[in-house]
């Protein structure tokens, strides 16, 4: 290989000798190669965030209608009362699905939880009075209950 | 006149550099091609995910304000400005809380009547004023012509009481 | 019949004619090779941007959902009331930082812990809802979220 140089009347032709090419051309083959992968590697890594957070976000508003769909019918049952302890209107509660309620001396609350996902919910609370309600909590939570686990770590005592 | 540079010169003897260059010309066209493949590919799923986190975010904010507000031209209004709202007027269909409307956006997002690059289909549907009411949004690439490929779908609400609501 | 001195002739072209399509197809390499460098860069970048600029504004709308209450405190800094303590999220001209505080202190924009990078964030309070805004080599994202207190 190399630069030959025309010394007798059997050496071979002088120019480029052979092998250099192949040589190049391997090297850029697997330079280009590596940097199709690395892009093809970045663009599906930013397409599956980009799904998983569009998909979360289509969750989270089904979850989010869903939810007013419970507060609808709920409303709908407490404003067919005047009292917020007749026994009709809490028997009628009961029927709400997932949906607990607390008698309060001002009115009543209802609480329910609807699933975002496997791992959220949307957690709930609505206070209903005079007429109308007000809503308390209206909050994204861990499927688990809202009562932290222990992470292990040394509090002092 | 003779090209002095011969694959085969005088002497008969085959110049291996030129037959070594076809080789490699032919082998290194054929590996482009395979790897041009790949870098187009990757620019494409790179676009595809940029367009769908935008029409993720701009979903977001429409069920946000429809459900605080309750109302699609506010909405739209809100996300679009005011001269979405003027242009979305003609292609209202129905009236009160029942209706749809059809806007052609940008990848960016950004409401654009020229320069179309997909679109943004709203329908609103709810029993009266102050009651619970559905909003859907499709993104799909179709022109006017035809509905084209749905990209994306999200529905929310709004639950807006009668006697008003205290939150 | 070849005149002497022509063969050498011949071969002294056809080696300077060979070396130069050398050259060529070594510019050639170096060139497509810079150009699929550029081409990684980018979408590389665009991803780096996209990532941090998006995921920016979906965390600070998540933590808004996932809290009791949140309050503008200036454009630049959110605080999030919650589960006993108080996160504030602020822009440090950097970063998206957040920093926790106990319920009753006073919080301060320093010291935080970086989440993002970030060329700009800007929250704003827009009727009730929180107007959201990261920036990160110029991919910019906007997202509303309501806000409970108002």
């Amino acid at each position: 290989m190399g630069v030959k140089e025309n010394t007798g009347k059997n050496s071979r032709p002088a120019g480029i000798g052979t092998g250099y090419l192949s040589l190049m051309m391997i090297f850029v083959t697997l330079c280009l190669t590596a940097l199709a992968a690395l892009s093809l590697s970045a663009a599906e890594n930013e397409k599956s965030f980009s799904v998983k957070s569009a998909d979360y976000t289509a969750e989270y508003y089904a979850a989010d209608l869903e939810a007013k769909r419970t507060l609808a019918e709920i409303d709908s049952v407490v404003s067919g009362y005047s009292d917020y302890r007749d026994f009709m209107l809490l028997a009628e509660l009961d029927e709400v699905n997932g949906a607990e309620y607390e008698t309060l001396p001002d009115g009543l609350t209802v609480r329910w939880k609807t699933p975002i996902n496997d791992r959220q919910d949307i957690s709930c609370d609505v206070k209903f009075s005079g007429g109308g309600f007000e809503i308390l909590v209206w909050r994204t939570v861990s499927s688990g209950g809202t009562e932290d686990a222990p992470l292990g770590i040394w509090l002092g005592e | 006149m003779k090209s002095p540079i011969k694959a085969v010169p005088a002497g008969g003897r085959l110049n291996l550099f030129f037959v070594e260059m076809i080789i490699v010309l032919m082998f290194f066209s054929i590996a482009s091609a395979v790897i041009l493949n790949a870098f187009a590919a990757s620019g494409r799923l790179s676009r595809e995910s940029g367009r769908l986190e935008r029409m993720s975010f701009c979903a977001q904010s429409a069920a946000e304000i429809f459900s605080e507000t309750g109302n699609l031209p506010q909405t739209l209004e809100k996300l679009f400005g005011s001269n979405s709202y003027d242009i979305r007027g003609g292609d209202l269909e129905g009236g009160g809380y029942d209706f749809q409307v059809k806007l052609p956006l940008t990848e960016e997002c950004a409401y654009s009547p020229e320069n179309a690059e997909l679109y943004m289909l709203v329908s609103v549907s709810g029993e009266e004023p102050g009651g619970l009411s559905e909003m859907q949004i499709v993104f799909t690439d179709g022109n006017d012509s035809s509905d084209g490929e749905v990209l994306y779908t999200i529905t929310a609400g709004a639950y807006l009481p009668r006697k008003g609501t205290v939150s | 019949m070849n005149r002497p001195g022509s063969g050498r002739l011949a071969e002294t072209v056809s080696s300077a004619a060979s070396m130069t399509l050398f050259l060529i197809f070594s510019v050639c390499c170096l060139i497509i090779i810079a150009v699929a460098a550029s081409a990684y860069g980018r979408i590389s970048g665009n991803y780096d941007s996209t990532f941090s600029s998006a995921a920016a504004v979906r965390y600070i709308t998540n933590k808004i959902r996932a809290g009791e209450s949140a309050e503008v405190l200036s454009e630049s800094e959110l605080l999030l009331k919650g589960d006993g303590c108080v996160t504030l999220i602020y822009f440090d001209g950097e970063a998206v930082c957040e920093r926790l505080f106990a319920e009753g202190d006073e919080p301060v924009s320093s010291g935080g812990e970086k989440m993002f990078e970030a060329e700009m964030l800007t929250v704003e309070n827009a009727d009730g809802l929180i107007k959201i805004t990261a920036e990160d080599s110029g991919h910019s994202f906007t997202a509303y979220c309501r806000n409970r207190e108002k």
